[in-house]
């Protein structure tokens, strides 16, 4: 699968501090207060934690490498415009 | 003799459909490219360099975006897979909102679409309309969107008008024009390297540009 390294670049690094999910959205928290938001076709998994090493996306599979080599994987709603994140101060830093 | 002349125009017009080209879509289909936006604001697509924030368009979705048209071949620099609601006002990647756009079909093409955009974008920014407006506006015909808040169709002479958009508008004294790359955010002045040369960007006074968060090239 290959690496998004748009989005790699801006969150490598970052712990994930929290995940909330409802159905058709996943929202992950990040330490540093910055947020990510995925659409989803339906209901999220389950809760990951790790700090980020790696973004990997090919069609509507969504994965995140973290440097414990675990992965968390997303199925996104469309193959674009599904990901988008925001610093601590709300100001968009991605979006797909 | 003229009996076989109409065979042969009917049977050209029967394999017409077979051939693997559709006609250049001037417009996008309302049933295939809707057009679709990202949830953001004024104040997002305000920032300077905003767009390139927007993953790029994976290759695998562009293909997808041709098959959709019918169109199996075409030359380099025929089409640009675009955003019918363009980057700068919020559109997004989504197969909703891209649709295969001739360089090439006269007078409406990518090129002048991109004045359009361009237009958009600074009368959102500037305050002077709606975001939602100006998406709903160039989604449902871009064309008349043109003719409403950039002029009336280019014609022959406003076609060379596009083409050679970056000759800069005449200035008053204390009014010098600047070229705004709005991709990057960045502003060139009169003599310097990418003046009136980036792919995107338009002229307007300097005191505009920094009104709109822009900064000069080597300020940052």
């Amino acid at each position: 699968m290959a690496a998004n390294h748009k989005l790699t670049a801006l969150i490598k690094g970052r712990a994930i501090a929290g995940m909330q999910g409802s159905p058709g959205t996943t929202v992950i928290s990040f330490a540093d207060g910055s947020t990510m938001t995925v659409k989803t076709p339906g209901q999220t998994g389950a809760a990951s934690s790790g700090t980020v090493a790696k973004v990997r996306q090919s069609g509507t599979e969504l994965d995140i490498d973290f440097e414990d080599e675990s992965t968390l994987t997303l199925t996104t709603a469309e193959a674009t415009s599904c990901v988008m994140v925001r610093d601590k101060d709300g100001v968009m830093e991605y979006a797909d | 003799m003229k009996t076989k002349r109409v065979l042969l125009f009917v049977i050209l017009f029967c394999l017409l459909p077979f051939s693997g080209r559709c006609e250049p879509p001037i417009l996008p289909d309302p049933k295939l490219t809707p057009g679709d936006a990202l949830d953001v604001t004024v104040a997002d697509i305000s920032v300077p360099g905003y767009t390139k924030k927007v993953r790029n368009v994976p290759e695998e979705v562009k293909r997808r975006v041709y098959a959709e048209y019918g169109i199996l071949t075409h030359a380099p620099r025929e089409y640009e897979v675009d955003h019918l609601i363009p980057l700068e006002i919020g559109g997004n990647n989504s197969i909703k909102n891209l649709w295969p756009q001739s360089y090439i079909t006269q007078p409406w093409n990518a090129h002048v679409k991109d004045v359009l955009e361009n237009r958009l974008h600074l009368l959102v920014c500037s305050g002077k309309l709606d975001l939602k407006t100006a998406q709903q506006e160039i989604a449902g015909n871009w064309i008349e969107a043109y003719k409403k808040y950039v002029g009336p169709e280019p014609g022959p002479a406003k076609r060379v008008e596009a083409t050679a958009e970056r000759v800069p508008p005449a200035s008053s004294p204390g009014s010098a024009q600047v070229w705004v790359n709005t991709k990057s955010g960045v502003y060139w002045k009169p003599g310097t390297t990418y003046y009136g040369k980036t792919k995107q960007g338009q002229y307007m006074t300097e005191s505009e540009a920094i009104e709109q968060g822009y900064h000069a090239a080597g300020s940052h």
